[in-house]
């Protein structure tokens, strides 16, 4: 009796875990891997019309992890439309992933080895992913491709996303900036104009009439508000750079960058900038804080989501400083192959990235953006006719794309950029002055450099 | 005959055990489906972790894993950041259990009695315990928000005061999440209280009130030390989960890469430096350390702390 229950008791274990294996089995491709096995059906039409294409041309699938919101998963979605309406056997699926959750995800995709092939990400994510064996070198394995797209990238983006080594592990996919906005008819009701600053005086002047006005903390900033990011812009327009141009150097401890994190405090002690990490755009919109400091991204929807002061601001460059030029922060999204990817699918997928570097390619992205208020800003001045907005649109991009700069892609600047974040915050409260300010920011910098 | 050989069965030490396996064996197997899963899922990736913070294992699996020996806690040891975060912890789990166990013994006490009004208070009180974290951190963050909108702000406002700027100040980072934690924990410390005081003999207080023991005298001398296993229990088990912050500190501080931790690291917890270096560092090496150093943190602190408990308990 005893006996028949164990052989019972085994059957039913044996069952059960046979069971939690078929689940496995049925389920994870399905998760993983999904495009993969569907492309076949979907293609089978197509074969009957084209046998000699698809003996020639294996049928791919691509699936590419698009970081941002639903308007960036649709743009990436209408260049694939585009692209696969040319290439019958290659199907591409972009699936949007919240910046919230997206490097978390990309980092479990990379642990197991299986996941997109391709994604778009953070500035950085190339290099860190690249480095760690993560994303594959384009400039490796498919130069000539790489060699266009240089040639069709700003140089000060390109040397943002591209070491000194010369490992291309991401390309620009597109371009966001820090950028100014006034309320023009706050603007014009304590100045008399609408005429928005150019320079750090005529930045600083607005900020005291405001202030005599009433105003007492007359500037919002939102991204990059107390860190790095912020302070990177001012640096620039100081004349200051983090590195030399080799990376052999740090050089943060120079008069230029002194007068940019002079500058940059000044906001707080004297304009009463608030300190939170994103405040809210409210006290913008409500007029207690007429100036305000965002990302380009907020411009398509701002009418539409803040109607109430629709017509009444604008957006404007950086003011220029000591240097003369407006430089901004510049951020967006890269696009590069995950190392995993089998090999066809990296073939399809550098040619699918390349394809975003044509006037097609383009044309299809803004396209899709234009429908959605918004305005493609692409990695290449020579692309802005391609995009459907007026002239002063365009010169407006074009005028963003040769000021703006991103972070350096000099070894440890990632690793040592909390370093810098950690050093403005402590001589923005008081607990350090300017001078020791810059000798941390220095030191971290080196540190990791060093490293 | 039958009588013998049971005698006899019963005697055989091997008998005996192979009795004792037929016993237990469909126990063990019907557990088997358990122990498999808390094996693949507790015990290997503990044991696995444990590997991982000897090595500079990047979270990718095609990046080779090379042994690298202490150094990831050396480097953390080193580590001002990992410093600010234990200070901070530190901080928090002190105020964060003492008030939440006092708060809670006072709210059992004094609703202890089984009225209508006492009944809903109590709910009320238990209410944020059932509610999800994350749902009332997201609302909290909306209270403490900086600028004249915040709930907080109105109420400071209406009252003359001036705009606090709560979440763009490190000062305020700290009282705001032992705030928000006392909301939620004081309920649920007065649940487990109430449940030790209905444990205690009532003829106890009866006797000691006819020997004329005033109320106050009764509650030192009988039921705060009779309440010592429930208080041991609150407090050991509050301050394990207190130490492992981290929703409240990753939603209050924005959870972005280059804003966690809040202004000046005034929010950073030793879970969300763990979780900064583990998923957007790729250094999982470094963050199964300090998994490990917290862990040993915990279980030292835990530890003395039951330690003093039955100290207590022996001298009283």
């Amino acid at each position: 009796m005893e006996k028949r229950f164990y052989l019972l008791l085994v059957l039913v274990l044996v069952l059960s875990l046979a069971g939690c294996q078929q689940v496995v089995a049925t389920e994870a491709p399905a998760t993983e891997e999904p495009v993969i096995e569907e492309p076949e059906a979907t293609e089978e039409p197509e074969a009957t019309e084209e046998p000699e294409a698809t003996e020639e041309a294996e049928s791919v699938s691509l699936l590419i992890w698009v970081t941002g919101g639903e308007t960036d998963g649709g743009m990436v979605q209408a260049a694939a439309d585009a692209y696969t309406a040319e290439h019958h056997n290659v199907t591409i699926s972009a699936e949007v992933v919240p910046w919230s959750d997206a490097h978390t995800k990309v980092l479990a995709a990379a642990a197991a080895g299986s996941g997109p092939d391709v994604i778009t990400g953070g500035m950085s994510w190339g290099l860190e992913l690249g480095q760690n064996d993560g994303m594959i070198d384009l400039n490796a394995q498919y130069p000539d491709i790489v060699k266009d797209i240089q040639e069709h990238t700003m140089p000060n983006i390109w040397e943002a996303i591209v070491p000194a080594t010369g490992e291309v592990y991401a390309v620009q996919h597109y371009a966001t900036v820090n950028m100014m906005y006034y309320r023009t008819d706050i603007l014009e009701e304590v100045t008399g104009s609408t005429d928005t600053p150019t320079t750090w005086e005529e930045f600083t002047d607005l900020l005291d009439q405001l202030q005599a006005a009433g105003y007492d903390a007359p500037l919002l900033w939102r991204w990059g508000n107390t860190d790095w990011m912020g302070y990177h812009g001012f640096l620039y327009q100081a004349g200051g750079t983090y590195y030399s141009p080799d990376c052999s150097e740090v050089t943060l401890n120079t008069p230029e960058a002194a007068q940019a994190l002079d500058f940059m405090l000044e906001l707080y002690s004297k304009y009463n900038t608030p300190t939170d990490a994103w405040p809210d755009q409210v006290a913008f919109v409500n007029g207690d804080a007429p100036v305000m400091i965002d990302g380009n991204w907020i411009i398509p929807d701002f009418d539409l989501t803040r109607p109430e002061i629709a017509g009444l601001w604008t957006p404007a460059n950086m003011p220029a400083g000591p240097s003369g030029k407006s430089v901004t922060f510049l951020g967006g999204n890269i696009i590069g192959i995950m190392s995993y990817t089998p090999q066809a699918s990296q073939d399809v997928a550098a040619d699918f990235i390349h394809y975003l570097y044509s006037q097609e390619g383009v044309e299809a992205q803004a396209n899709y953006i234009a429908s959605q208020n918004g305005i493609f800003i692409p990695p290449y001045d020579g692309f802005v006719d391609y995009i459907p907005v007026n002239d002063e649109l365009k010169a407006s991009v074009v005028d963003i794309l040769a000021t703006a700069y991103g972070p350096p892609s000099c070894p440890g600047f990632e690793a040592g950029n909390p370093g810098i974040t950690k050093a403005i915050q402590e001589a923005i409260f008081g607990e350090i002055d300017a001078e020791t300010a810059l000798e941390k920011m220095q030191a971290a910098l080196e540190e990791t450099l060093n490293q | 005959m039958t009588a013998i050989a049971r005698g006899s069965q019963a005697a055989n030490p091997k008998v005996r055990h192979q009795s004792k396996i037929s016993k237990y064996l469909p126990l063990y197997g019907m557990m088997l489906p358990f122990l498999l899963l808390f094996f693949v899922f507790t015990v290997w990736p503990l044991f696995r972790s444990i590997q991982l913070s000897l090595t500079d294992y990047t979270g990718i699996a095609a990046r080779e894993i090379n042994f690298v020996g202490v150094d990831n806690y050396r480097t953390l040891l080193s580590d001002e950041r990992f410093h600010t975060s234990l200070w901070n912890i530190a901080r928090y789990v002190f105020f964060t259990v003492t008030i939440n166990t006092i708060v809670g013994i006072i709210l059992a006490v004094v609703l202890q009695a089984q009225g209508k009004i006492n009944q809903i208070t109590r709910t009320l009180f238990f209410m944020p315990a059932v509610t999800s974290g994350l749902a009332t951190t997201v609302v909290w963050k909306y209270v403490f928000r900086s600028d004249k909108y915040g709930l907080m702000n109105i109420l400071i406002a209406s009252l003359g005061g001036d705009v606090i700027r709560f979440l763009g100040t490190p000062k305020y980072y700290m009282p705001i999440f032992v705030f928000i934690s006392i909301w939620g924990g004081c309920g649920m410390t007065m649940v487990f209280i109430l449940a030790g005081l209905r444990s205690i003999n009532p003829e106890l207080n009866e006797a000691a009130a006819i020997d004329g023991a005033d109320s106050w005298r009764r509650f030192w001398t009988i039921t705060l030390p009779l309440l010592r296993p429930t208080l041991l229990y609150v407090v050991v088990t509050g301050t394990i989960n207190a130490f492992q912050l981290f929703d409240m500190a990753y939603i209050i501080s924005g959870g972005g890469q280059d804003s966690m931790g809040g202004p000046l690291d005034a929010g950073l917890t030793p879970l969300l430096y763990l979780y900064y270096l583990g998923f957007t560092r790729f250094n999982i090496g470094l963050a199964s350390a300090l998994a490990w150093i917290l862990f040993l943190v915990i279980i030292v602190l835990s530890l003395i702390l039951l330690r003093i408990g039955r100290f207590t308990e022996d001298t009283l």
